[in-house]
């Protein structure tokens, strides 16, 4: 196992030695997706539809025109597109193959879904090795299934809103992920169904030069509610592996959806994600997202508020350390009258980091009693630290307010000395003073997962300090 | 010539209901008290009164002199004569209170006339100082960065400036310390007159010491439910509000 | 080449050489066009503006006319101030290491048209300020240069007037030395709604005071780029901006704010009232260098939107690369507060003049702050 010194979760740095029945090989090309869809047995459909996507794919530009610097290193050629053990996941843990029970039980995961999971989806390279959802779930008719158990076995909710959200052309990425996908969850919450408990789903890349391109797509109907978690880990290596997920939500009428993320990627992982929801009238969508690993993320999450009052919000904590940009953000799209969004983010840079927020609000022509808060913070911990800021507001009419503040600033002199002078080491002084800085932001996540985070901040902390 | 209200209903837009039928008439030359709890709507009176855009009115009439109140626009209601006094005095950045008062002055004018520049700032100036104001107020903007005293003041100066014939005080002397109470109400007693009416505002005692109402009505969810003398500033003050809970059983 | 008839073998040399130079700096900066972009919406996409609007126009503007001034005025230049020309050479080589926003092209096509304008070397305080006039009816390419010597304080009032359909392209180089403090106003007009405006302004602080305010008024659509660079802790580098949009009129503006050093303060204020179909762009940066430490660096855009019709894009922006900053930026665009609007309207004043005053108003800070 190779560990930087900056590598900090200690829980996700370990690899299984590779044992996959299907390995697509380096490279993504028609003769790749055949191989996919043939290994998945898939529809036909989907097989053109996932050439069409290859053709675009091939065709885009990289947005190197805006992107940051990091991005030309990608080089597809130099990934592998398709590693699994099968496409049909285990409904129990003792069915699951050895190497990854284990590795899902170093990672807490099957202890989780007992404690406080309404439903488990653990990706292991390409494929779901598990997926379960209590029964009471079952009954009420929710679904929770992967991606590929979802376009086959419910087409008929599953196929109306697959790329609606996201579109094959949206850009080169979304292009790849409909050219390449596979795992990621499909679910549907019917009318009325709240769910108490949260769903997670767990992605792990276990192997050298993986791609990773997992596909969720979650309908809410009407007055649905649900939560669903993410956790992200792989082990470090030296080459460069690729996550390339796409996430659709669409919150119908007055449903709502809380999607959470923790990524903790090695940073040997190009972490470029596209996350978008639809927000129908009275509908809410919050993103809720954690960005503490990956040597290079670009992830900007989106709400298009599609009906009138809907609301939508993100609240984003990142925390960059030497070799890595957390190049993140949000995006709000104003596109029905008295909708309403929130942005919320704190960035935190150590060493050598550099953390970028960029975002985007629009509101659209025509639309009236709009309103937009957004606040960036970010916070500076040693000199070669590096944050930017970069949003871009669009209002168009006089009904609608858009506010935007961002401020740069470094952990107080003098409130380091009164916790030093009350006996802290100024490492703990520090964490402390960072875990003030986020404290507002934490509380949105799940306990299970603050804690977690706050564990993280003061491992960091001892590293920077030294 | 009075200010007659009728039967006034009025609500929050979209809101719930604050005002339930208020009768209440001013003659000119009288000054009466208002006085009533948090909430019985004495705010939202005079906001509807003035047409602030936040209410509507769901039934009822008002009259200032025989003009329908409820049909003119927040500018015509104010140069028929009508002032409001607000409790928060609104900050209006860039706009120099000389600039204003010209501006709202002008707006009196026939049409294409000029405020004259001289006699204005005579007669700014006079007032000021009558006020306790310090003359470089004329160059600030409106309101901005004044401390919640010296906006009261503003507003009164506004009132001695725009020579209403109805003026509402809305709660003037909340912010006030003694003396500035003092010489608000030296202002309002200076204006008093036979062709002109104040409806005042107000929790306490204090201001009605100074400014001492010909009559009183007492505002309790949404309606008036006691009209009266001085007695009943007294009786209230000692007693609280508590009495309109009991009569209501 | 034409000599004048008794001229001496050494001024024909001279002028031949003069000659030869300007040849071969017209020639560098065409090469350098032909080189560049136009901006575009690939190359400022993410920072974007609205180059479609007038991209190709200045191009061609700039590539098929003659430079044609209807007038260039100074008062109370006094010994500061001397004409320029093109075939001044140490000006055009200042004026090739200026630094761009979005587009060098847009600079070699400066440098390949300016032709006049005025070079103040400012030793002594100024009692009037310095104004320059430029003014066309057609195209012209002024470039402007003042350097204000170290301790003196100077104000300087620029106003770039297009009559008609008159289109105006004009740099403006600043340096302002230890001690010195400058006061510089530009105001860009047009007398109907065709003119156009392109500005392109450097401010060099080596160490001064510099209060900087552009407004534009009338003109069809402008597009500045104002790039300050702070040279010396404690200076103070201040940039304004108002104006008053309506109409069709397109504004697109870009700054910024470069610390090369530490310890000193930059601020910036853009504010917009638009109305009709008006367009402005903020697009701004502060850029801390690494080892900047202690800067204090502030950005604000302020839009004040009074029609439906009207859009704006506001891109503030920060880079920072140094410890123990202190930096902000906001933006805010809405509607006009419903609560000055009802307390002018309480008193009397029709909703027309309400308008008017609160938007006045509303620029009236940035005026404000400048003067300060």
């Amino acid at each position: 196992m190779d560990e930087t010194p900056f590598q900090m979760d200690t829980r996700g740095a370990f690899s299984m030695p590779e044992n996959h029945k299907f390995d697509a090989g380096y490279g993504l090309t028609e003769e790749t997706i055949d191989y996919i869809c043939d290994a998945k047995g898939e529809p036909d459909w989907l097989r053109q539809f996932r050439k069409d996507a290859l053709r675009k794919f091939n065709e885009m530009p990289m947005p190197y025109h805006w992107a940051p610097e990091g991005i030309r290193n990608v080089d597809f050629e130099n990934f592998r597109y398709y590693l699994s053990h099968g496409a049909t996941p285990s409904r129990n843990w003792d069915e699951v193959p050895e190497d990854m029970k284990r590795t899902f039980e170093r990672l807490g995961v099957p202890e989780q879904e007992r404690a406080f999971l309404a439903g488990v989806d653990a990706q292991y390279d390409s494929e779901t090795a598990y997926t379960n959802m209590r029964e009471e779930l079952q009954k009420q008719g929710v679904i929770f299934v992967n991606s590929t158990e979802g376009l086959k076995e419910y087409e008929h909710i599953f196929r109306p809103w697959f790329g609606k959200v996201i579109p094959v052309g949206d850009n080169k990425f979304s292009a790849l992920n409909h050219a390449a996908f596979s795992g990621g969850s499909f679910i549907y919450v019917p009318k009325g169904v709240k769910l108490t408990q949260p769903l997670q789903a767990y992605f792990r890349i276990n192997s050298e030069s993986m791609g990773q391109f997992e596909r969720t797509l979650i309908i809410a109907d009407e007055g649905a509610e649900l939560m669903y978690m993410e956790g992200c880990t792989a082990p470090q290596y030296d080459s460069a592996t690729l996550h390339s997920g796409v996430v659709e939500l669409v919150a119908l009428k007055g449903a709502k959806i809380q999607y959470v993320t923790v990524q903790n990627w090695s940073t040997n992982v190009y972490n470029l994600v596209i996350q978008r929801g639809l927000a129908m009238e009275d509908a809410e969508i919050r993103w809720i997202d954690c960005n503490l690993g990956s040597g290079l993320t670009m992830k900007y999450p989106a709400v298009v508020l599609q009906g009138r009052r809907a609301r939508g919000e993100v609240v984003s904590i990142s925390l960059a350390h030497s070799g890595q940009l957390q190049d993140t953000g949000a995006r709000m799209i104003h596109a029905a009258p008295e909708t309403t969004s929130n942005i919320v983010a704190k960035s935190i840079s150590i060493g050598e980091g550099r953390a970028s927020y960029r975002g985007e609000v629009k509101v659209l022509k025509g639309m009236k009693g709009c309103k937009n808060n957004t606040e960036c913070d970010a916070l500076l911990i040693n000199p070669a630290s590096r944050t930017d800021t970069y949003p871009a507001i669009t209002v168009n009419g006089n009904a609608s307010a858009v506010q935007h503040e961002a401020s740069v600033s470094q952990v107080d002199e003098e409130m380091l000395f009164y916790l030093q002078q009350r006996g802290l080491t100024r490492a703990q002084a520090m964490s402390l003073a960072v875990n003030g800085f986020i404290n507002d932001l934490v509380k949105e996540f799940p306990m299970e997962y603050s804690v977690e985070l706050r564990r993280l901040i003061d491992l960091e902390m001892e590293d920077s300090i030294g | 010539m009075s200010l007659v209200i009728k039967n006034l209903h009025a609500r929050v837009k979209d809101g719930a209901p604050i005002l339930n039928g208020i009768n209440l008439e001013i003659p000119k030359g009288e000054v009466h008290a208002i006085m009533g709890p948090n909430g019985s709507g004495k705010s939202t009176l005079s906001k509807v009164l003035c047409g602030h855009p936040d209410y509507e009115v769901t039934a009822g009439s008002a009259e200032l002199d025989g003009q329908d109140l409820f049909a003119m626009s927040v500018d015509e209601r104010s140069r028929a004569g009508l002032f409001l006094a607000f409790q928060y005095p609104v900050e209006v950045p860039g706009v120099t209170n000389a600039n204003f008062m010209r501006a709202a002055l002008k707006a009196r004018l026939p049409e294409g006339e000029e405020v004259d520049a001289v006699s204005f700032y005579k007669e700014l100036r006079g007032k000021m100082k009558q006020l306790g104001m310090d003359p470089k107020f004329t160059s600030r903007a409106v309101n901005e960065g004044f401390s919640g005293g010296e906006k009261k003041r503003n507003d009164i100066l506004q009132m001695m400036m725009l020579n209403p014939s109805y003026a509402i005080l809305d709660e003037t002397d909340s912010g006030l310390d003694v003396d500035a109470l003092r010489i608000v109400s030296d202002g309002v007693n200076a204006m008093r007159a036979p062709f002109r009416s104040f409806l005042v505002i107000t929790h306490y005692k204090r201001l009605l010491d100074y400014i001492c109402p010909d009559v009183v009505h007492v505002l309790y969810q949404g309606q008036i439910v006691r009209t009266g003398g001085f007695e009943l500033v007294d009786h209230i003050e000692q007693h609280g509000f508590d009495f309109l809970k009991t009569t209501e059983e | 080449m034409d000599f004048p008839q008794n001229m001496s073998m050494e001024d024909a040399f001279a002028l031949a050489e003069a000659e030869a130079k300007l040849n071969a700096a017209l020639q560098e900066s065409k090469e350098r066009f032909d080189k560049a972009e136009m901006p575009n919406r690939l190359n400022e996409d993410w920072r974007f503006g609205r180059p479609h609007v007038y991209a190709k126009e200045w191009a061609a503007l700039f590539t098929h006319n003659e430079n044609s001034f209807e007038q260039i005025r100074l008062e109370n230049g006094g010994e500061a101030a001397a004409r320029l020309t093109a075939e001044d050479d140490d000006l055009r080589q200042t004026e090739m290491l200026m630094p761009t926003i979005g587009s060098d092209a847009l600079l070699a096509l400066h440098l390949k048209s300016f032709g006049d304008g005025y070079a103040l070397y400012i030793e002594e305080d100024t009692k009037e300020p310095i104004r320059l006039g430029y003014v066309t009816r057609s195209v012209c390419a002024p470039a402007t240069f003042i350097m204000v010597a170290p301790g003196v304080k100077a104000e300087v009032d620029i106003n770039y007037g297009c009559l008609e359909s008159g289109a105006i392209f004009a740099t403006c180089n600043v340096q302002v030395a230890e001690g010195a403090e400058l006061r510089l106003r530009t105001h860009g007009h047009g007398e109907s709604t065709g003119g156009r405006c392109m500005l392109i302004t450097n401010i060099q602080n080596m160490g001064g005071k510099v209060a900087h305010l552009t407004s534009y008024e009338g003109l069809r659509w402008v597009r500045e780029e104002t790039v300050a660079e702070i040279y010396a802790a404690g200076s103070e580098t201040k940039l304004f901006s108002a104006n008053k949009l309506g109409g069709d009129a397109v504004l697109d503006q870009h700054t910024k704010q470069i610390h090369h050093v530490g310890g000193a303060t930059s601020d910036l204020l853009y504010k917009n009232v638009l109305d009709d179909n008006a367009t402005a762009t903020f697009a701004g940066n502060i850029y801390v260098a690494p080892g900047a430490h202690n800067t204090d660096a502030y950005q604000s855009n302020r839009n004040l939107m009074l029609s439906e019709d009207a859009t704006v894009n506001s891109l503030p922006g920060l880079e920072i690369l140094a410890d123990k900053v202190r930096c902000s930026h906001g933006s805010a665009s809405g509607p006009m507060d419903e609560e000055q609007l009802f307390y002018l309207l309480s008193r009397g004043i029709p909703k027309y003049e309400a308008h008017q005053l609160i938007a006045e108003g509303f620029l009236h800070e940035a005026e404000e702050k400048f003067r300060s």
